[in-house]
């Protein structure tokens, strides 16, 4: 496709994402979007299974990383306007890793990752795309040597240490701030929204101190901080991705197809290994199997998957002659998933202090090993979402300003709604049959007893 | 694969019935495994290296049922960190590892800061994830300013220590 006049394109949150042949960030960006790479990931879905919930969340990993893009540049903007010595290299690598940064993404994010026995995340599989044998890593050096491995590096720091790097990953970066609006828009709910553009009207660039603990070693750098007008936007902020992550990304329904497709995968993954891809209703020759099989999986391969070639193997597995795996295979594509027993949401008063020893006699009752399968689910569910570590650097914090312009605060020592935002544990079990969901239930009622 | 929660008091009462910060207990879990622990638990690599979400629900569910204690102070700077303290008597092997083997590993890390034990934790695990060579640099290319040549330095010491290098 010819370079030489404006890309635009059109985009349900945003209006119009358009790529200026004469800027060289949008230049080069426009010839990353046409790789194979990242064409690929129109066939990855956003939401994974979310669409079993919400019909409408089909969107693509490719619309995402557009508007991550878009609002990367804005962010990119907002430094430069506010920095006496702005540089056009980092928001280069910015602008490009914001592009790319779920290029490494598979077929159902988190359910296939943690299936698969080369267990990888995302970012691994992109920071090896971006600097492998790709169409991605082609644009880049002809751009000049370096870029690759300046982007790539960016997704395998993953600590941000400058305010470039705050853009790709932090509590106010632009993935959060396009997922938080497209999901909620495509998934058609009504909760969870916030004042987009009051918040990035508040937002400015600051000292923030970025700590590294033991030794004591603290450095001012510049950082985002929101005036203080936008301390009630902020809020909404947070609340939208506690709301998201409640009624969207851990729905129950959604998660059971996810519990239900990693243990298809699992399943798969055992019966390959022992040499029975008879009994599974696959191919040698599929890309699938040729994955899964290996130690040390391809890249080659990996860039081949997609959400369509899961399906179509999906689809082929119901015929298998393995029970377990046809049975699941149907399930998942008839909507006929397992049953949940959601413990993580009862009242703290209905779960007293019962929920680790009731963890601990599932786990002890009810596993392969007892030939009782149950699936589990868990999670954390934080509004502030945080690590359970100690460290907690300014580009992990909402900063907001005080009035008085001398310095700013965690939000969390500013806002009492956020304060009294207490993560909440997600524990689900899920079983296929009712007799079965009948004793995990009267497990509980013995462990409360 | 011994129970978690068990196996998180077990290993704070073994360090003198006492362990401080969050990273501290992931990095010697991690490091203990790395020993031969044989704990069964998952690490994924995360920003501050090997990361174990199972470490850290064994943590907070040992909290719940009362065998572990943790309490979060104040920091330099306001960073937070958090004690643990189990009040249990040390047990006779934490995993596949017995206690008194155990305790010289732990004895050994005692040394070291939490930075020098997540740099270690670090550099074993791409060591043996795919970075066989030039484990050094990668780390150096992942922690920019926690991999200084004196903490690396310190972080290679304290695997030799361990027999993990």
């Amino acid at each position: 496709m010819p370079n030489d006049k404006i890309q635009r394109i059109r985009d349900p949150i945003y209006g119009l994402i358009a790529f200026s042949p004469d800027d060289p960030v949008d230049s080069l960006c426009w010839r990353l979007v046409n790789t194979r790479e990242f064409q690929r990931l129109r066939r990855i879905r956003q939401l994974g299974f979310s669409d079993l919930v919400y019909p409408g969340a089909t969107h693509s990993r490719l619309a995402h990383s557009l508007g991550v893009f878009h609002n990367a540049r804005r962010l990119l903007r907002h430094i430069k306007e506010a920095s006496n010595h702005f540089s056009d290299r980092r928001a280069l690598v910015t602008a490009c890793a914001a592009l790319l940064h779920d290029v490494g993404h598979g077929p159902f994010s988190h359910a296939f990752e943690h299936a698969v026995p080369a267990r990888r995340k995302h970012e691994h599989w992109t920071a090896e795309i971006i600097r492998g044998d790709t169409e991605i890593c082609n644009v880049l050096s002809a751009h000049d040597k370096e870029l690759a491995d300046e982007v790539a590096d960016l997704f395998l720091r993953k600590e941000a240490k400058d305010i470039y790097d705050s853009v790709v990953s932090s509590q106010f970066d632009a993935d959060r701030l396009d997922y938080l609006r497209r999901d909620r828009y495509m998934a058609g709910i009504g909760s969870g929204g916030f004042d987009f553009d009051w918040l990035f009207d508040a937002l400015k660039v600051g000292k923030v101190t970025l700590g590294i603990k033991d030794d004591q070693d603290f450095s001012e750098v510049d950082g985002f901080v929101l005036g203080e007008k936008g301390l009630q936007a902020a809020e909404s902020y947070l609340l939208a991705r506690y709301h998201l992550y409640a009624q969207v990304y851990l729905h129950k329904t959604t998660r059971a197809a996810e519990v239900m497709l990693t243990a298809l995968l699992t399943r798969l993954v055992s019966l390959l290994r022992d040499g029975n891809l008879k009994s599974t209703g696959l191919q040698k020759s599929d890309v699938l199997v040729r994955f899964l099989k290996s130690d040390k999986p391809r890249l080659s391969d990996y860039i081949m998957l997609d959400d369509a070639i899961v399906w179509s193997a999906i689809a082929r597995m119901e015929a298998a002659g393995d029970g377990e795996l046809s049975s699941l295979a149907r399930g998942l594509r008839e909507r006929a998933l397992f049953k949940c027993f959601d413990v993580g949401a009862l009242t703290d008063r209905e779960k007293g202090d019962s929920l680790p020893r009731y963890k601990r006699l599932v786990k002890e009752r009810f596993s392969a090993e007892t030939g009782v399968p149950v699936l589990t689910d868990k999670a954390k569910l934080s509004a502030y979402g945080l690590y359970d570590y100690d460290e907690r650097g300014a580009f992990q914090k909402v900063l907001i300003g005080r009035s008085n312009g001398n310095g700013h605060d965690d939000i969390a020592d500013r806002s009492p709604i956020v304060k009294a935002m207490v993560p909440r544990e997600v524990y689900r079990v899920y079983c296929a049959d009712d007799t079965l969901m009948g004793s995990l239930r009267k497990l509980w009622e013995e462990v409360r007893q | 694969m011994s129970d978690p929660v068990d196996m998180i008091v077990g290993i704070v009462a073994l360090n003198g019935g006492k362990l401080v910060g969050r990273t501290r207990l992931q990095k010697t879990v991690y490091l203990l495994d790395a020993c031969g622990m044989d704990s069964g638990l998952d690490y994924e690599y995360h920003n501050f290296g090997p990361f174990s979400v199972d470490v850290a629900e064994a943590a907070d569910d040992a909290c719940l049922l009362g065998t572990l204690r943790a309490e979060e102070y104040p920091g330099y700077h306001e960073v937070p960190y958090t004690v643990y303290t189990a009040s249990a008597s040390p047990p006779a092997a934490v995993g596949g590892m017995i206690a008194n083997e155990a305790k010289v590993k732990l004895a050994a890390m005692g040394d070291y800061t939490a930075i020098e034990l997540e740099l270690a934790a670090t550099y074993h695990y791409l060591k043996v994830n795919g970075y066989p060579a030039n484990t050094s640099a990668e780390v150096a290319r992942r922690k920019p300013t926690k991999a200084t040549p004196d903490r690396m330095k310190r972080a290679k010491r304290l695997l030799t220590d361990l027999g993990l290098m």
